[in-house]
């Protein structure tokens, strides 16, 4: 059948249907108008939540760029006094090292320096014990020199003292000179001045009557009684000179007024008024410039003279860190 | 005949007089005849003879005189008085070598005993006469003439200027050079004697250059010329710092030091003596003597020396150490604390012990590590026994005294100091306690040995008025440690916590004695 005569079939029961209909519409018409209300309802919602979540997002993206923006700013910023920090801590290292550097210089060079004291020590010590072995050997030498000399001499004296009858005398001239010279030459001379040793006189045999006049006699060299001293002895501790006290013949302030006197002499000779400039202690003016004898002390030289690789680097002093453009003009 | 018998007779009357004047000259070499020669008048019977015709018999009668006036002093006023000298001299400008020779004898034997002979001397013109015999070519005369001047200078700087006067020093000088040794001795011995009184004196025997001539015999080989130049040189350096500069210049020094070292007392004595006068001037000079390694040979020097041997050597030490504390540290490096130490050990003699005490104290008053060298050298307890024993003379307590107060100043060295605390005199006590007040405040191992060492104690027992530097230092000890400690080791703690005990009543209430007596029974069970 066709779609008309579909529809003039419904025709008839068309008011019936449409009677039925509204009994029904009727009938579920709260129903359905609470539905709608509810599906109404929801769809509002659903709507305002889909738009309260837009603007949220919205939100959102506003706040995450700005966000962003303020951590980006910090870190910036952050990062700058972190770099001129690290700048300044770099620089002040360098000026602690300068400072330490010359402190420490200006120490050893004007107050003390440990390692010179140390080495003149050790100077001194080296000296000692080379002196000691020089002063060995001197003596040494000394001593073999004295002993051929005077047993050259003794030698001498000896044959002197042998021949010494061959002296000329006035009436039986000698053969070693003229006799028609009053001077007398070479060996005549020594001869003639020849000292005969004195040998100890044997005391002669006395009789016995003269022994007790020589008891008696307290003179006799071994007889003396009592406690007295040999004369000879007794002599020279009559002649021997007082020693003089040690307080006396040395006065204690002795070096110091001596130091004294000799700086106030030099206050007096003072050539110039320049104000007082620190020396060190090997730009002294050596006072004695013609005593070959002395051993002047020289302190090592310094690296800079004889060592050249210990140079850290050849070029110029130059910055580690370029100062940075980017930061300019931030905030 | 006649004349024959004649000149017999008179023969005869020479022999005599010549036996005579032999004899006695023989007899005056014993010095136990003398008293027996002066008791018959042996001076007035010789006297017309030094006039004699016969040359033997004068030269034989000086010299037998020169012998008697030798012997003492007695015999040589005898001589004087008897108005012999003036003839004597009037004979010599024209008489031969040997009566100048006999002549200076007896001018050297009067002149050696006292100011007032030589002074005699002088007057009677001896001096002229001695100045010709100096300008004699023979070197007997001169070395009787130069020994002569030389005793004339010793005595007196007045005696020594008239010597001067008398224009003897250039030929002195001139008699250095001599080769003959004897000469050569006395010579150098008489300008020593004429230096060492003045530095006019020394200006003078400089000026005719006798350095140089001096310094050029330094290193010969006899004994008794050494010892003569040695000690004129140390009489010339010791009077101003221009003449010791000059005798360093004539370059004596590295030869010099082996004399230290030599055999005989005299020369190792009178070279120590020359180092001492040198360095004591100024610093450069002890700086000089120390890089050339002086120290250690003067050190060996006093290790082998002893009694006035040894004096100069001490000195020369503390003069150097004197100067600055650089070389103070030299001198202790080449073990002069530890010699020096032995030497007041060893030594018997106030003087000498003085010197190494006075050294000691100019060693050690620099620096505290100078302190340190002495105090580790156990010096102290030997220092303070110089100080108070009974038997130390004034001058060595003085010394020690000055020596403690200048070392004590600077030690910091705490072992060294506890047992001063136990046995030092107050005035002695106030340095220790000082150097204890500037130590404690700082060190807490000091405090703990301080502490466990009983010293603490032995500051509470110390009795100090308030006002005084001392108890200023107690308060200050006091104030590094807690007031329990203190406290405890105040005087009378122990009855003071008696007296506490015997006050004390012990308050018990009837549950305590209860725990009381079953923890007496306890233990029982805990052995179980």
């Amino acid at each position: 059948m066709t779609t008309y005569q579909r529809l003039v079939v419904q025709l008839d029961t068309f008011p019936e249907l449409v009677v039925l209909r509204h009994h029904e519409a009727d009938t579920d018409r709260a129903r359905e108008y609470r539905a709608a209300v509810r599906l109404q309802s929801w769809v509002r919602g659903y709507r305002i939540r889909d738009r309260l979540r837009r603007l949220h997002q919205l939100a959102a993206v506003i706040q995450r760029h700005w966000r962003g923006y303020l951590g980006r700013r910090y870190y910036r910023r952050l990062l700058q006094e972190t770099v001129l920090r690290a700048q300044a801590d770099y620089y002040r290292r360098q000026a602690t090292l300068i400072q330490k550097t010359w402190r420490g210089f200006r120490s050893r060079l004007f107050v003390f320096n440990f390692a010179e004291w140390k080495g003149y020590l050790n100077f001194v010590a080296d000296q000692n014990d080379e002196l000691r072995v020089q002063c060995a050997l001197e003596c040494r030498r000394l001593s073999e020199e004295r002993k051929t000399v005077c047993s050259s001499e003794i030698l001498q004296q000896k044959t002197l003292i042998k021949t010494h009858h061959m002296i000329s005398t006035k009436t039986i001239p000698g053969v070693y000179n003229s006799p028609y010279h009053r001077e007398r030459i070479g060996i005549e001379k020594h001869l003639a001045s020849i000292r005969f040793p004195v040998r100890p006189t044997k005391k002669a045999k006395t009789k016995p009557e003269d022994k007790v006049e020589n008891d008696k006699s307290a003179s006799g060299a071994s007889k003396l009684q009592g406690p007295f001293l040999p004369p000879l002895a007794l002599r020279r501790r009559l002649s021997r000179r007082p020693c003089q006290s040690l307080r006396t013949a040395e006065p204690f302030e002795n070096t110091e007024a001596a130091v004294r006197d000799q700086r106030r002499l030099a206050k007096v000779h003072c050539v110039s008024e320049q104000p007082f400039r620190p020396p060190t202690a090997h730009l002294l003016p050596p006072l004695l410039s013609s005593v070959h004898a002395a051993v002047p002390y020289r302190a090592p030289p310094p690296f800079r003279e004889t060592d050249s690789s210990r140079f850290v680097g050849s070029g110029d002093f130059r910055r580690v860190l370029r100062p940075v453009e980017t930061f300019d003009g931030c905030v | 005949m006649a004349a024959r018998l004649i000149e017999q007779a008179f023969d005869q009357y020479n022999k005599s007089r010549l036996q005579f004047v032999q004899t006695v000259a023989d007899l005056a070499s014993r010095p136990q005849n003398m008293e027996h020669l002066h008791d018959n008048n042996v001076m007035s019977l010789l006297h017309p003879l030094l006039m004699d015709v016969v040359p033997a018999v004068q030269q034989t009668a000086a010299l037998a005189l020169g012998k008697l006036a030798s012997f003492s002093q007695q015999l040589a006023q005898t001589l004087v008085t008897s108005n012999i000298l003036p003839q004597l001299i009037s004979q010599v400008p024209v008489q031969n070598r040997f009566y100048k020779k006999s002549a200076c004898f007896v001018l050297r034997a009067v002149a050696k005993h006292s100011v007032e002979l030589a002074r005699t001397v002088i007057e009677s013109g001896g001096l002229n006469a001695l100045v010709v015999c100096l300008e004699e070519f023979d070197p007997n005369v001169k070395e009787s003439a130069a020994w002569a001047i030389g005793y004339v200078a010793r005595h007196s700087p007045e005696l020594a200027q008239s010597v001067v006067d008398a224009g003897a020093v250039p030929l002195l000088v001139l008699c250095i050079k001599e080769p003959e040794i004897g000469v050569k001795r006395v010579a150098a011995s008489a300008l020593s004697d004429i230096c060492k009184h003045s530095e006019e004196l020394t200006h003078v025997v400089v000026e005719n250059g006798a350095i140089s001539n001096f310094a050029a015999l330094i290193s010969s080989p006899d004994t008794k010329l050494k010892r003569q130049i040695l000690s004129a040189l140390s009489n010339i350096a010791k009077h101003t710092l221009a003449l010791a500069e000059l005798v360093v210049e004539a370059e004596i020094f590295p030869d010099v030091f082996s004399g230290l070292q030599d055999a005989d007392d005299l020369i190792r004595r009178n070279t120590a003596g020359l180092i001492k006068e040198i360095v004591k001037h100024t610093p450069e000079l002890a700086q000089l003597i120390v890089n050339a390694g002086g120290m250690a040979s003067i050190v060996d020097y006093l290790g082998r020396s002893e009694g006035h041997v040894a004096l100069p050597g001490v000195m020369a030490l503390g003069f150097t150490a004197a100067h600055s504390q650089q070389l103070a540290m030299s001198v202790i490096v080449s073990r002069g604390v530890v010699q020096l130490a032995i030497c007041l050990n060893e030594e018997k003699d106030d003087h000498i012990r003085g010197a190494a005490v006075w050294a000691l104290g100019q060693i050690g008053r620099h620096t505290p590590e100078h302190a340190k060298a002495i105090a580790m050298a156990n010096l102290f307890p030997k220092l303070l026994e110089c100080y108070t024993s009974a038997d130390s003379s004034d001058d060595l307590q003085d010394k020690a005294r000055r020596t403690l107060k200048s070392v004590l100043q600077m030690c910091v060295y705490m072992p060294a100091l506890d047992p001063l605390l136990h046995e030092a005199p107050p005035n002695i006590l106030k340095y220790v306690v000082g150097q204890y007040s500037k130590v404690l405040p700082h060190d807490p191992q000091a405090r703990r040995q301080f502490v466990t060492s009983g010293c603490l104690r032995k500051v509470q027992e110390i009795q100090a008025e308030p006002g005084t530097e001392l108890r200023e230092y107690i308060n200050t000890i006091n104030n590094c440690f807690p007031e329990e400690i203190v406290r405890y080791y105040s005087p009378g703690y122990s009855e003071h916590l008696l007296e506490r005990l015997e006050t004390y009543e012990p308050d018990w209430t009837d549950g305590a004695r209860e725990d009381w007596q079953q923890d007496a029974a306890a233990p029982s069970g805990i052995t179980a």
